[in-house]
């Protein structure tokens, strides 16, 4: 499946993170990019309609982590990556078989995470 | 043997001498007899009355040293005897070597030997003199030695009365003599050498007390004698007084009793002293073939006779009464049961040994005898009749079954009969008169008719003429007269006392038988007397009284002495005529007697039984005429005959009595000789043995002095001054050394010690010497010189020689000054070692690591207290203790380094190990170890372990580095913000949309720096890892090259380099080679040293680009990497626009970037 074809749920509540992302997400050719900024909404998004993809910042403020709500979509067929501050390599050692992408997120390290969760690559952003 | 006769006269004559010669003491030694003379002179007391004569085997062929020996161990004057020296109480007397030495009355003889060397016997010899000189004041004493020499000696001085002392066989180095000594029986007593003095000085002391006191004691003697009747049986009160009296004194000093009534009391209480007595009262020395001649007169004379008078079927019966140990009965036997083998043919031999001595008879019945009896017994008998046994001889069984020994007393019990000799030599002796005519009545019942007897040279019983006729008169041997044995009466004897001796005339009783008889011879029968062989007068009728007279000297009996001188011509004619038996002459007297005128006849008739009758027929008228008879004598001639015949008497007396001594000496002289060879033999090969242990002496002598060279030598190469002193501390010796501190000359040999002078503090040497002459022990003490610059150590030792424990002091002087300085100098070092190691103890103590030293079998040595506390385990309770015991879980990490330390000997550091100990057992904790080898002489001797407890650290790094995780997080969060918001800014800008774009990137290569150290912790990146993002990365490998080695770079150095290429590349996209198609950049880097430490250098180097105007405009980009390199690392950075393309070099300390790069690996492995 391409970007292109994909709904995708993006989770972050770093509110201008969120929208830069988002924005790059968009640009990225991503079909439909659904922004939530906290764990409930994201629950209530996925519930109304399950995305084909979706980016999840680990850390949500207030609510913990993601990665129980992300392991229950890729159990539903979505495609995860999660977003974290912490250095992606080690995030990967601790919870194997998940797929992280270290933050400041660009277009290029989104989708070479999404490659690696199983999308075809995407269009490379505008930044090159 | 001769001496017989002299030792009973000495015997009957001592005891006039007893008090008033001196106490003679003959001692005789051999082989080992050194010592044992040297122990009895030891004993000596200061003054006494005895003369020790000391005979011992000695080498004829070398001087003896026995004198200068024997003088050092007794104050007592010891001389060497000369002959004919004269024997002096308080003296000791020592036999000069090869020849024989007797005593004569109180002088001592010296001959030559007249035997060869191996048959001498010069203690017999002595011994023997000596019984003969000095009776019962002879002693003699048989100290150790070999062979048998003595045992005839001592024998002699039993029989004569005299004492005899043996040394004790267990205790004698050579245990021959003294053995052969005891097997003769003739031994008092058996003593150590050492005790044998004072015995004897004892015994003459209570002896010369006991016999005044008990000689007029008749009381005491009977009432000794009824308890020996009353315990043996045997009843000695017919014995001969004096001995018996001697015997009894013995007894007495021996056992030291001093009153008659103390020995009755022992003789009561004590049963075995009865028999003790008896046996000395029998004291009854015999030998085999004793008496030479006498045997030999028997071996030609009497045996063929006796043998020849029997058939084969018949017996020949001997009997031995008083045989004692045998040797005069198998003597006997041996004789005969020859002449049996002689002639071949014959009859049976029953010899009969009795004696009332059981213990004499239990020795012959064993029939086992020294080796001395080999001078005694002919060797063809020796060998025929006898078997060798290790000691001896031993009686063959064929002479052993011939001879039958049995308990008998002469005197007592009945006797046997019909035997044909009975031979009884020196038995009667012993006994009294009375006793002695029993005895020979005895023997004549006993006998055959035509039997012999057999006695010995001094027994002469009187009634034995009436009983028996001469048969070899030399040898004394008789031939039982005829007739027919007289009854014996024996039970009734033993009731007469001793001094009944000589009361009645036993002929008298016979002449005298019946009362008409009596008054026959009395009134009606001429004067007659009965005149024995030897023309005695042996009885005498009432009337010949008359006719008898006593001269005045000593009275004789015989018939010439007696009659009147008037008839003595007559007479003297008549008996010179030795009419044979039965046969009668006359003679006619004619004269004056008493003034008046007589005439007599005077009749002589041998009668049968050897006697001789004259009568003197004095009734006759004075004119009788009878022609043929009656010659008168008319007073001139028969004057002048007279006196011719009393010449021709004297003369004949005297040739017999010459004649008689001269074969008596002669015999003697004989038997000697004969006795002399047998010795030959024994002495020569005692010769032969002291020849080899005088050659082994010299040896010795030999071996002595070359030990005493070596010490000497020694002495002398000690180099250690030592200095000998006397018992006067007077200089004996010294050696050369002593001559540092003493002003010593040889001269001064004898001078006292403190006349001389010396460089040390003599007072104390003085009073050290006279403390070890004192003690006995051994003293040390130290000295300085005068000069106070040598230090002394001064040992003063005892001086010992084997007569005296402290003869003197021997002392030493070591010069100690340098080991005083050297053991100074150690005590000082040992005193700072001392120190340094307390202190390194209570390093060890207070030490904040915890330390341990671990051996090779993982044992610890030493812990320190906090080393404890980690294990949890008491210091005390590691030593011995293995590693795995004390810390079972953490033996795993901690024994592999130890095991590696011992193999390599190299430290093992900074090793991180982590467990649980006793102390912790339920938290982990963490330390760092350092294994350090303990070298000793190039080895490893143990390991020492450091350890410090970081398990703080450990935590805290953790924590660190959560920390640190989560402000990356948080920085990163921050730079996505920031990201977020320049992007949106870009976004929304319409122009300068590049500035957004420039600055986008520029915050996302700082992002991508970060990643990268946060990835390290913040720690290092490799240089390549910060290169490709930038480079290869964005614009693809085929256009970047990359070269240079493997470098690691601390944080600061990363973020400087990672913004500083950022830069480069940036301005190559705008301008430079990355801005057009086909340009490609080239970065290499590289260490180097140029002399001011290490540096990196980075060379970037453009190619391919569109050419390079001129010189760059000097940018923000350009101004960035300036400030980075040249302000944060302090490098240098120098751009060149060349035209091919931009060349960028590069140069920071190395150092400086390697700072503080932490490890990696091990934080990882947190």
């Amino acid at each position: 499946m391409r970007p292109s074809d994909c709904r995708l749920l993006y989770l972050e509540d770093e509110i201008i993170v969120a929208l830069d992302t988002a924005q790059t997400l968009e640009d990225m050719g991503f079909a439909e990019v659904r922004m939530v900024h906290n764990l409930r909404r994201a629950r209530g998004a996925a519930e109304s309609a399950l995305p084909d993809c979706a980016l999840l910042d680990v850390n949500i403020a207030g609510e913990g982590l993601s990665i129980e709500f992300g392991q229950g979509l890729m159990a539903q067929g979505v495609s995860v990556v999660f977003a974290s501050g912490y250095n992606r390599h080690e995030m990967e050692v601790e919870h194997a078989g998940l797929v992280f992408v270290e933050k400041p997120l660009s277009a290029d390290a989104i989708a070479d995470a999404f490659g690696r969760a199983g999308l075809a690559p995407g269009a490379r952003g505008p930044s090159g | 043997m001769p001496q017989d006769a002299d030792v009973t006269a000495a015997e009957s004559d001592s005891a006039a001498r007893d008090g008033s010669a001196p106490l003679v003491i003959g001692v005789g030694a051999s082989a080992g007899g050194l010592e044992a003379f040297q122990t009895l002179l030891s004993h000596l007391p200061e003054r006494h009355d005895l003369a020790l004569v000391l005979v011992q085997h000695l080498d004829p062929d070398h001087e003896s040293l026995l004198p200068e020996l024997l003088s050092k161990r007794t104050r007592t004057p010891v001389q060497s005897i000369t002959d004919g020296m004269e024997v002096s109480p308080g003296n000791i007397y020592l036999i000069p070597p090869g020849l024989s030495l007797t005593l004569e009355g109180d002088r001592l003889r010296l001959q030559a030997f007249d035997s060869p060397r191996g048959l001498r016997r010069p203690i017999d010899r002595f011994l023997v003199s000596l019984a003969q000189s000095a009776g019962a004041n002879a002693t003699g004493i048989i100290l150790s030695g070999t062979g048998s020499d003595g045992s005839v000696g001592v024998k002699a001085i039993k029989e004569a009365g005299g004492l005899v002392f043996v040394q004790d066989p267990k205790q004698a180095k050579y245990d021959g003599m003294p053995r052969s000594a005891l097997a003769t029986g003739a031994v008092d007593l058996v003593l150590p050498s050492s005790e044998m003095v004072d015995v004897l000085n004892d015994y003459y002391n209570r002896r010369s007390g006991i016999e005044p006191s008990i000689r007029n004691d008749a009381e005491f003697i009977e009432r000794v004698a009824k308890h020996v009747r009353y315990r043996t049986g045997h009843d000695f009160s017919h014995y001969k007084e004096g001995t018996f009296l001697r015997r009894l004194a013995v007894r007495m000093s021996v056992l030291g009793i001093d009153t008659p009534a103390a020995y009755l009391k022992e003789l009561i209480d004590n049963k075995a002293e009865a028999g003790r007595l008896f046996r000395d009262l029998l004291i009854n020395v015999t030998a085999f073939f004793r008496d030479h001649e006498a045997f030999e007169a028997l071996r030609e004379n009497i045996i063929p006779k006796i043998v020849q008078s029997r058939d084969r079927e018949e017996e020949i019966r001997v009997w031995v009464p008083g045989c004692s140990t045998g040797q005069e009965a198998y003597s006997i036997a041996m004789l005969m049961a020859d002449e049996v083998r002689r002639v071949d043919a014959g009859p049976r031999i029953a010899v009969f040994g009795t004696d009332i001595d059981d213990e004499a008879l239990r020795v012959a019945r064993r029939g086992v005898y020294p080796n001395s009896i080999a001078e005694e017994v002919p060797a063809e008998y020796l060998e025929r009749y006898f078997r060798p046994t290790p000691g001896g001889y031993e009686v063959a069984p064929s002479l052993r079954d011939i001879v039958r020994f049995s308990n008998q007393s002469i005197v007592k019990d009945p006797p046997f009969s019909k035997i044909d000799l009975v031979s009884c030599r020196n038995v009667t002796i012993y006994f009294d008169q009375v006793l002695q005519d029993l005895a020979i009545r005895v023997f004549h019942y006993a006998l055959r008719e035509d039997g012999f007897l057999f006695i010995g040279p001094s027994e002469n019983p009187p009634v034995l003429q009436r009983y028996f006729t001469d048969f070899v008169a030399g040898a004394r041997i008789f031939r039982r007269r005829a007739g027919p044995a007289r009854p014996l009466n024996l039970p009734n004897v033993g009731v007469p006392t001793i001094t009944q001796v000589g009361q009645r005339d036993a002929m008298a009783s016979e002449v005298r038988q019946s009362s008409h008889e009596q008054a026959l011879l009395d009134h009606h029968v001429p004067p007659f007397v009965v005149l024995n062989l030897s023309n005695e007068v042996i009885y005498a009728s009432d009337g010949a009284a008359k006719y008898l007279s006593v001269k005045p000297g000593a009275t004789k009996t015989g018939v010439l002495h007696l009659i009147r001188p008037e008839l003595e011509g007559v007479a003297r004619r008549l008996v010179n005529l030795q009419p044979e038996r039965g046969e009668r002459s006359e003679r006619e007297y004619q004269g004056e007697i008493d003034g008046k005128p007589v005439r007599m006849v005077l009749t002589l008739e041998r009668l049968e039984d050897d006697t001789t009758l004259l009568v003197l027929r004095d009734h006759l008228d004075l004119r009788d005429d009878r022609p043929g008879h009656g010659e008168a004598d008319d007073g001139g001639i028969t004057d002048y005959v007279r006196d011719l015949e009393e010449q021709l008497d004297g003369a004949r007396q005297t040739i017999r009595t010459t004649v008689e001594e001269l074969e008596t000496s002669n015999e003697e002289l004989k038997s000697s000789n004969e006795e002399m060879m047998s010795m030959n033999e024994e002495l020569q090969s005692a010769n032969e043995e002291l020849s080899t242990i005088n050659e082994e002496l010299q040896n010795k002598v030999a071996e002595l002095n070359e030990v005493n060279s070596d010490l000497s030598n020694f002495i002398h190469s000690t180099r250690i001054p030592t200095v000998f002193l006397d018992e006067d501390l007077r200089l004996r010796s010294f050696t050369p050394e002593a001559q540092t501190f003493f002003r010593f000359v040889e001269q001064d040999k004898g001078r006292r010690i403190d006349d001389i002078g010396a460089d040390i503090d003599l007072p104390t040497v003085l009073r050290l010497s006279q403390e070890v002459l004192a003690t006995g022990q051994a003293q040390e003490a130290e000295l300085q010189t005068a000069d106070g610059r040598a230090e002394l150590v001064l040992r003063v030792l005892p001086y010992r020689t084997d007569s005296a424990p402290v003869a003197g002091v021997v002392f030493t002087l070591t010069d100690v000054t340098e080991l005083r300085a050297g053991a100074r100098e150690i005590e000082h070092q040992r005193a700072q070692a001392q120190k340094n190691l307390a202190e390194i103890e209570e390093l060890y103590r207070v030490s904040p690591q915890a330390m341990a030293l671990i051996d090779r079998d993982m044992r610890f040595l030493r812990v320190n207290r906090r080393m404890a506390e980690i294990d949890g385990v008491e210091i005390d309770d590691h030593f011995g203790r293995t590693v795995a015991d004390v810390m079972p879980r953490l033996g795993d990490q901690m024994m592999p380094p130890v095991h590696e330390v011992f193999e390599r000997g190299q430290p093992v550091l900074d090793r991180r190990i982590s467990g649980h100990t006793e102390a912790h057992p339920e938290q982990e904790r963490v330390w760092e170890v350092d294994w350090y080898p303990i070298m000793e002489r190039g080895a490893v001797r143990a390991v020492g372990v450091n350890v410090r407890d970081v398990t703080h650290q450990a935590d805290m790094s953790r924590e660190l580095q959560r920390v640190m995780k989560e402000l990356q997080h948080r920085v990163k969060n921050m730079l996505s913000n920031v990201l977020a918001l320049v992007n949106r800014a870009r976004r929304e800008a319409t122009t300068d949309v590049e500035v957004f774009e420039t600055l986008a990137r520029r915050i996302e290569a700082l992002a991508n720096t970060h990643k990268l150290l946060t990835t390290a912790n913040w720690g290092a990146a490799r240089i390549r890892d910060i290169l490709e993002p930038e480079l290869s990365a964005v614009y693809g490998a085929d256009r970047v090259r990359l070269r240079g080695p493997d470098l690691l770079l601390n944080a600061r150095a990363t973020l400087s380099v990672g913004m500083a290429i950022h830069e480069l590349a940036t301005n190559a996209a705008k301008y430079g080679a990355f801005s057009n198609a086909g340009g490609t950049v080239g970065l290499s880097w590289s260490r180097l040293d140029e002399g001011d430490g290490e540096v990196v250098r980075m060379v970037w180097q453009e190619s391919g680009g569109p050419e390079v105007a001129g010189r760059g405009r000097q940018g923000f980009g350009s101004q960035l990497i300036a400030s980075t390199i040249e302000g944060g690392l302090e490098g240098r950075v120098e751009m060149d626009w060349r035209r091919e393309g931009l060349r960028c070099t590069i140069e920071f300390d190395y150092d400086l970037a390697r700072e503080n790069i932490m490890d990696v690996s091990a934080d990882a492995a947190e």
